[in-house]
């Protein structure tokens, strides 16, 4: 539901859920094959070191993983910080009007079977009761949430991710599930992740602006089916942006069967791809397209410094460095002209052969020293703003070494403030060299189209931050 | 009575329609099925059954104080006390010949020597299955009774029979699948005689005997918990204006429904299942073989009979087993003695095996055992689009983590 303004209740609500010091669990069960159980089991699992209240009134008076049990919310002798609530649909309002009574701070409903089936009018009058009594709640219909630095892993997802610095708010439970194992394999930090589901009485504006806040989020990453309030939208992201990049991946906006399939999804009317385009630009979001668009952008916001020119190229493979020129005309970036003192630096580095025009190319015969000498030429250049390095592994090109080189430079310059951004393309020793520069805090890629789509996010960041500020 | 000589088509069809009693499988998406199965309040019931605990006005108190001739507020705070005492609980029977599977129940009868502790063991096994809707302890003729929701044999053999035998100290496992339900916990269910479904039957004796063999339930309990059940319109069963008030639902909707699934189609039984073993009841069986040869009609007609008498607890009716009937009584209400001279009497009665149940670790696909902190923890499974002869879903099963192996399977 529309919210007229941003609300400090919810904000306070939001900083209980993602650091509650207590939970209470309506619907935990003693029976493996629940959702409840497995809500508990996982909180304990990761490591949620806080009291937990299992709540069922079927199961009390026997404990549940060792805690005493409670029929109702209400008869917990204590105000709860969070309330997680999976239980059938029926049994929503009488859990409210219970959390209500306990005093509780904020509820994440995972139960569905509201108005993503059409029961449009219930969810209205659960949201309209906990609005009257100032009670917040997350969802209903979602899969739900979590907080790395706090170790809470609360609802469906089977482990926390990788902690780190993006916060992820997705409207669908089945593609923040995808990020959160992508987290772990392509190891992008997590800080705050959930899924907002119907998003009934809390939606994007102040999920936004509590993630603003937070002292461990540095990127705010969205996945939006549908914007209930626009303008509200539009004005958190604008209150954020100077401090903090927002991605957005807008879906079932490219036809009308995507919106139908939002609609059945969350019950949400999606936008058409154009007004994403204009509200987006409105509010300073960076759009992507896909899922691993996702991951990518995150990563290289998440980890690197904005560019204060313009880029070079570096690659052993000419291949690769024509798809990213082509790349970087898809998306209207200009790759610097190398010229001057860098062109003879440049020449010197790529030997007879290559080229030191940008992308430059160090040719097959690249050894990491060659690496080694373009990258310094170049990041050393007061003209240029970053560096992307694009590696194929030849014979001699052993990529794991030139990880080496490159985190080397990496930190030797870091003080300059100009973002390095990796790519290893090949087999199972790219992917080594990959993870190995990805854990050390320097976005590295599969292929040159994702690292031109990382390089991208950086520089249209660094306009939206000064046209923002 | 039929007239076998005359052999008319007719009549034959006639006598099938009456007497039939193969177990029936039908699809989930039956015509009738599929309303409810696609309701998921089942009409209120579902409301009712996880907020009774908590709200004994979801039963309707008004009709229940008329009936025991006690204050609203005294049935509630009776009511309350039967709840938190967990001496009561609401379960429903769906109507098992339509949904899909049917009922195959077994006992199991030890070794002769078989010490306490390999009973435990097997006790152990039978009570960790979730698969396994109702399972009792007991001892004489045999030592476990218990029951499966089956839509393929197969998974009752593989799954469930299979892994009993398996033990050493397990003699003999029977399979006795439910041809007719005619009453259970006391309540006439789907194939009781005719317009007699949901009617409660408890004898007189037993009303009076009851408050004085446990301290538990007085006089006015226990004419409350004959009320609960007495049979009557959907709407003096439930509150639903209470039901609507939990749920944020329509109380008119939610009572059309349950009129529907209750007294028109039918397709469901609610019921209040006494907690005998917290009442200090045990129950006695009896499995009453009749002579083979017998017509199917003459073995309903025995059945019939017997449901006429309201002291059983449990009767129904098997077929293609080594039993005909069960039957079941409170010991410590009634007098079995007399109830077993009763049946011995009854002209066709080849073999009674008989069995003391003390105790239930499952019923109403609820797990019971309180001992291990159990009470009313429902967990329903059956069989449906389960093939354990398939080597790939018998390795994938049952329901769980499973990881890949790096070499070969």
């Amino acid at each position: 539901m529309k919210i007229p303004k941003i609300r400090a209740y919810v904000l306070d609500g939001l900083a209980h859920a993602f650091n509650p010091k207590s939970i209470a669990v309506v619907g935990a069960s003693r029976s493996s094959t629940k959702v409840g159980w497995n809500i508990i089991k996982k909180l304990r699992e990761d490591g949620y070191k806080g009291k937990i209240y299992p709540v069922n009134p079927r199961a009390h008076p026997y404990p549940i993983f060792g805690e005493k049990t409670y029929k109702t919310v209400r008869d917990i002798p204590e105000p709860v910080d969070l309330v997680v609530i999976a239980v059938p649909f029926f049994l929503v309002k009488s859990v409210m009007k219970d959390c209500v009574a306990n005093g509780a701070k904020i509820a994440v409903v995972i139960s569905s079977g509201f108005k993503e089936v059409g029961a449009k009018e219930l969810e209205e009058e659960i949201t309209n009761y906990c609005r009257n009594n100032g009670f917040p709640f997350i969802g209903p219909n979602l899969l739900g949430l979590g907080n790395t630095h706090s170790n809470l892993n609360l609802g469906f997802m089977p482990y926390l991710p990788k902690k780190g610095n993006v916060a992820i708010f997705s409207q669908s439970g089945a593609n923040l599930l995808a990020w959160l194992g992508m987290s772990r394999t392509q190891r992008l930090g997590i800080s705050l992740f959930t899924g907002l589901g119907n998003m009934a009485d809390i939606g994007f504006p102040e999920f936004i602006i509590y993630a603003g806040k937070d002292k461990n989020t540095k990127v705010i990453a969205l996945y939006i089916e549908g914007l209930q309030s626009k303008k509200e939208f539009i004005k958190a992201c604008q209150e954020v942006v100077p401090k903090k990049p927002i991605i957005a991946l807008a879906a079932g906006s490219e036809s009308t069967k995507g919106k139908s399939a939002a609609a059945a999804h969350t019950g949400s009317t999606a936008l058409t791809s154009e007004e994403y385009d204009k509200l987006f630009e409105e509010a300073g979001i960076i759009r992507v397209r896909t899922q691993q668009e996702f991951v990518d952008v995150a990563l290289a916001l998440s980890m690197q410094p904005l560019p204060k020119g313009g880029w070079v190229f570096i690659t052993n493979g000419g291949g690769s460095g024509v798809l990213a020129t082509d790349e970087c005309a898809r998306r209207g970036l200009d790759l610097l002209e190398i010229k001057g003192f860098l062109k003879q630096q440049m020449r010197a580095a790529v030997g007879p052969l290559g080229s030191p025009l940008n992308p430059v190319d160090l040719t097959g015969m690249a050894t990491w020293r060659d690496y080694k000498m373009a990258m310094e030429a170049a990041i050393t250049n007061p003209d240029v703003g970053g560096i992307v390095v694009s590696v194929c592994p030849t014979s001699i090109t052993y990529p794991e070494k030139i990880a080496v080189i490159i985190y080397e430079i990496y930190k030797k310059y870091k003080d300059l403030g100009k973002p390095i951004i990796a790519q290893f393309q090949g087999g199972p020793e790219c992917e080594r060299a990959n993870n190995w520069l990805k854990d050390r805090g320097i976005p590295s890629y599969l292929t040159p189209e994702q690292a031109v789509a990382g390089m991208a996010a950086l520089s249209k960041y660094a306009e939206i931050k000064s046209k923002f500020s | 009575m039929v007239d076998t000589k005359k052999g008319r088509s007719e009549e034959l069809q006639r006598y099938l329609h009456n007497y039939w009693t193969a177990p029936s499988v039908f699809g989930t998406l039956e015509p009738f099925v599929a309303e409810f199965a696609a309701d998921p309040t089942l009409g209120g019931y579902n409301i009712a059954k996880s907020s009774y605990q908590t709200r004994p006005d979801v039963f309707n108190l008004a009709y229940l104080a008329k009936e025991v001739g006690i204050s609203e507020d005294e049935v509630e705070k009776r009511l309350k006390k039967m709840i938190d005492e967990h001496t009561i609980m609401l379960v429903q029977n769906p109507n098992t010949y339509i949904m899909g599977w049917s009922i195959y129940y077994w006992v199991v009868k030890l070794r002769e020597g078989a010490t306490p502790e390999q009973k435990e063991e097997v006790l152990d096994h039978i009570q960790n299955q979730d698969e396994t809707c109702t399972a009792m302890v007991g001892k004489g003729d045999f030592d476990f009774f218990g029951g499966n929701h089956i839509g393929i044999l197969d998974n009752l053999i593989n799954e469930i029979i299979k892994p009993i035998e398996a033990f050493p100290q397990v003699e003999s496992v029977r399979i006795c699948p439910v041809a007719r339900y005619l009453r259970e916990e006391k309540v006439a269910q789907w194939r009781a005689p005719k317009g007699t479904t949901r009617e409660f039957f408890m004898s007189d004796e037993e009303i009076a005997r009851l408050p004085k063999v446990q301290s538990y339930w007085d006089e006015t309990d226990v004419k409350i918990f004959c009320a609960l059940n007495k049979k009557r319109p959907v709407e003096d069963f439930f509150d639903f204006s209470v039901l609507a008030e939990i749920s944020g639902l329509k109380a008119e909707e939610l009572q059309k429904k349950m009129k529907s699934y209750v007294e028109e189609l039918p397709i469901m039984i609610p019921l209040i299942t006494p907690n005998w073993r917290r009442l200090g009841l045990t129950k006695h069986y009896f499995f009453v073989r009749l002579y083979r040869g017998m017509p199917t009609e003459n073995k309903f007609a025995i059945a019939d009979a017997l449901a006429k008498n309201p002291v059983w607890e449990t009767l129904w009716q098997f077929t293609q087993a080594s039993y005909d009937i069960v039957l079941s009584a409170y010991n410590e209400i009634n007098d079995i003695d007399k109830l077993r001279k009763e049946i011995r009497a009854i002209p066709g009665v080849e073999e009674i095996r008989e069995m003391d149940v003390y105790r239930a670790t499952r019923r109403w696909t609820c797990r019971l055992d309180e001992e291990a902190g159990y009470w009313e923890n429902c967990v329903m499974t059956n069989d449906i689009g389960y093939d354990s002869a398939d080597p790939i879903e018998k390795k994938l099963y049952p329901p769980g983590e499973y990881h890949l192996k790096e070499d070969g399977e």
